[in-house]
């Protein structure tokens, strides 16, 4: 369809100035709607084609070239000169010295220069300005008792294994510096651990809690872990198998050595301990199967000597084989150690050379089995356990308990002294709760009591005063530090303990004292009644029956009063 | 100037015999150190002029910031060896360099 419109003009009016004049519309084509094309219109759809009016804006990045800055110094050797000196030439500078010192203004201010500066220098010799008055006295240390006492979390440590919880069963630190922790997991309760888990145990750097540094894989988890004091680089794990392994962390992974099943215990190891030794390989373990098994880790296929925990024949409370649940090792005492068993009773013995060993002393006092034994480390005639619901100091030659927690609420789990205050230890309770108790202060109560995780704590370990760790049964292990208070510590350094040592000595003769004094007269009122038996012939030995003479007796006493 | 004041050498020759002095160094105006104890080689007395000169511009330019009325007498420098002790004026600047540490009583 075209659309044309013709106009005609003249050739001699061509290149005329054009007049325009306006008139009126003039409808020169008119196009009516074509109903034929609408029918055959389809709008298309979709739409392919963006419409947009923005302004068009590109994008262009320059990385340019670093230029290095640096500062530098200049060291001038030879001194500014006027132009007129040469400075290679000495004559020429000493002409010119000697006349710069000869100029008069320069004589006459050097002169009150000088006498100024002469007076300072007398000054300086007649006193030191700068003297310390005050360094040689002690510098005033706060008493840090008087601030409240605190422990805070200072790095808590996940157990890497993912869909089932691990408990960390026993923690023990690098003994050289606390820098690192090896953390034993395992699941203590009978026939819970879930199918493929992981045996693992690992080693923690103290500065990275997100990643252990090191992983230890025994075939079986292991129960228990201890550092050897002289060789920082093994370590001797107790499995849930009864086997002992050997680890050394420079050979990787996998145990050096693992003892034997046939002669390894044949209930899980709960606990094990480096002895004193010569060549410091020998360790002792013991478990719930009734045994304490000394341990060569050179010949680990057999051990040295097994012993089997037997209460001897005099012991009133318990007869038989008692399994081992915790250890107690003093260095200081090598042929002597304790062992809290699964019954409640605390043994002492000692391991006499072609003796063997022998049961020296049982402890009671408690109604489950002891979590924890630990000697005081500043008193060891006094020691720590801790099961049941509470926890309870004993005297080494008292079979009683000379001091008793009361009962708490949740389950005891382990507790340990602390090794910078003597009045001070540590408890776990399996409401996730740690309790820290000062006997300086107060005997009834804890000092201070520790919210550290939901679920129960199950270990708990002290390095120095200031640092302790503890594992809970989600497999987190978390690091505590203490305040100063607490710590006995002061910017690092010990504060002299003396004085609390020998208060809290005091406090334990003291109580020591009543329990024999209570012993003594339990002893004579059972004598007393076992004479007055023996006397009636009667075989019941009662104490509260009265003498037929004696009631005579009374009777006409009474009656001669009234 | 008469002749009953002394002289620049006879009070750098009294300086000298005090306790603990280890040596001096006199700069002029212009930084060039014109007169120094005999122990001190020539890098070292450069040294003193050249920096102890900055330093004694700064201070007094502190001083005077300060208050305009005040002005600098002394500087000591005590350091963990010895002490620095510098008078100056527009003319000329005195630098002694005196052992303080073994003090005794006098």
């Amino acid at each position: 369809m075209q659309i044309n419109h013709e106009y005609k003009k003249k050739w001699r009016e061509f290149g005329r100035h054009c007049d325009f004049e306006t008139t009126d519309c003039e409808a020169i084509i008119d196009f009516k709607p074509n109903a034929e094309y609408q029918s055959k219109y389809i709008q298309r759809n979709p739409i392919h084609v963006g419409v947009q009016f923005v302004p068009e804006l590109s994008e262009h990045f320059v990385d340019m070239k670093t230029i290095e800055l640096k500062d530098s110094g200049m060291t001038h050797l030879e001194g500014g000169w006027p132009k007129e000196v040469d400075s290679t030439q000495a004559e020429s500078k000493n002409r010119y010295l000697k006349k710069a010192s000869n100029e008069e203004k320069v004589v006459k201010s050097s002169k009150t220069i000088g006498e100024l500066l002469e007076h300072y220098v007398k000054q300086n010799i007649a006193v030191d300005v700068y003297e310390n008055y005050f360094s040689t006295t002690a510098s005033v240390t706060e008493d840090y008792r008087n601030e409240a006492p605190s422990a805070k979390t200072i790095a808590v440590f996940k157990d890497p294994a993912v869909g089932y919880k691990r408990t960390a069963t026993h923690i023990s630190w690098l003994p050289t510096d606390g820098k690192k922790l090896a953390v034993a997991y395992s699941v203590l309760q009978f026939q819970q651990m879930p199918e493929g888990m992981s045996t693992d145990s690992y080693i923690w750097d103290v500065s990275n809690p997100n990643e252990p540094e090191q992983k230890l894989s025994p075939t079986s988890p292991l129960c228990c872990i201890e550092y050897n004091v002289k060789e920082t680089n093994t370590l001797i794990g107790g499995c849930y198998n009864g086997v002992v392994a050997l680890f050394d962390v420079r050979k990787g992974s996998s145990p050096a050595e693992t003892s034997s099943i046939k002669v390894s215990h044949r209930d899980p190891i709960y606990d094990i301990k480096w002895i004193q030794s010569k060549s410091s390989t020998v360790c002792l373990s013991t478990s719930t199967d009734g045994q304490c098994i000394i341990w060569d880790t050179r010949q680990l296929n057999e051990p040295v000597e097994a012993y089997q925990l037997i209460a001897p024949d005099n012991s009133p409370n318990f007869k038989g084989l008692m399994g081992g649940e915790s250890l107690c090792y003093d260095i200081t005492n090598p042929t002597k150690f304790m062992v809290g068993t699964e019954q409640g009773l605390i043994v002492s013995c000692a391991r006499r050379k072609n003796k063997g060993m022998q049961v020296e002393k049982m402890y009671h006092g408690h109604h489950g089995p002891i979590y924890s034994v630990h000697k005081n480390p500043f008193l060891p005639k006094f020691f720590l356990t801790v099961g049941d619901w509470s926890a309870k100091i004993y005297m080494e030659e008292l079979s009683q308990p000379i001091v008793s927690t009361r009962y708490h609420d949740s389950y005891l789990t382990n507790g340990c002294w602390s090794t910078s205050r003597p009045g001070v230890f540590f408890t776990t309770k399996k409401d996730g709760t740690m309790d820290v108790w000062d006997f300086l202060f107060k005997q009834s109560r804890p000092l201070l009591t520790l919210n550290i995780s939901n679920s129960a704590l199950q270990t708990i370990s002290m390095y120095n005063g200031r640092h302790l760790a503890v594992g809970g049964v989600d497999g987190t292990t978390s690091m505590i530090e203490l305040s100063d208070g607490l710590s006995g510590m002061q910017n690092n350094e010990r504060l002299p303990i003396t004085e609390e040592k020998n208060a809290i000595q005091a406090m334990f003769d003291r109580e020591t004292k009543r329990e024999k004094i209570l012993e003594e007269n339990k002893r004579e009122a059972l004598i007393a009644a076992k004479k007055r038996a023996d006397s009636k012939n009667s075989k019941k030995a009662d104490l509260f029956t009265i003498d037929e003479s004696d009631l005579k007796e009374l009777t006409e006493y009474f009656e001669g009063c009234l | 100037m008469a002749g009953t004041e002394p002289s620049i050498d006879e009070i750098i020759k009294r300086i000298q015999t005090y306790h603990g002095v280890e040596g001096y160094v006199i700069v002029n105006s212009e930084g060039i150190p014109i007169k120094s104890s005999s122990n001190f080689e020539n890098d070292l007395r450069t040294k003193y002029s050249a920096l102890i000169t900055q330093l004694i511009v700064l201070a007094k330019s502190v001083v005077r910031e300060m208050n305009k009325d005040d002005d600098l007498t002394v500087l000591r420098m005590r350091t963990k060896l010895h002490e620095i002790l510098v008078t100056a004026d527009k003319e000329i600047m005195f630098i002694v360099i005196q052992n303080t540490n073994s003090e005794q009583q006098v």
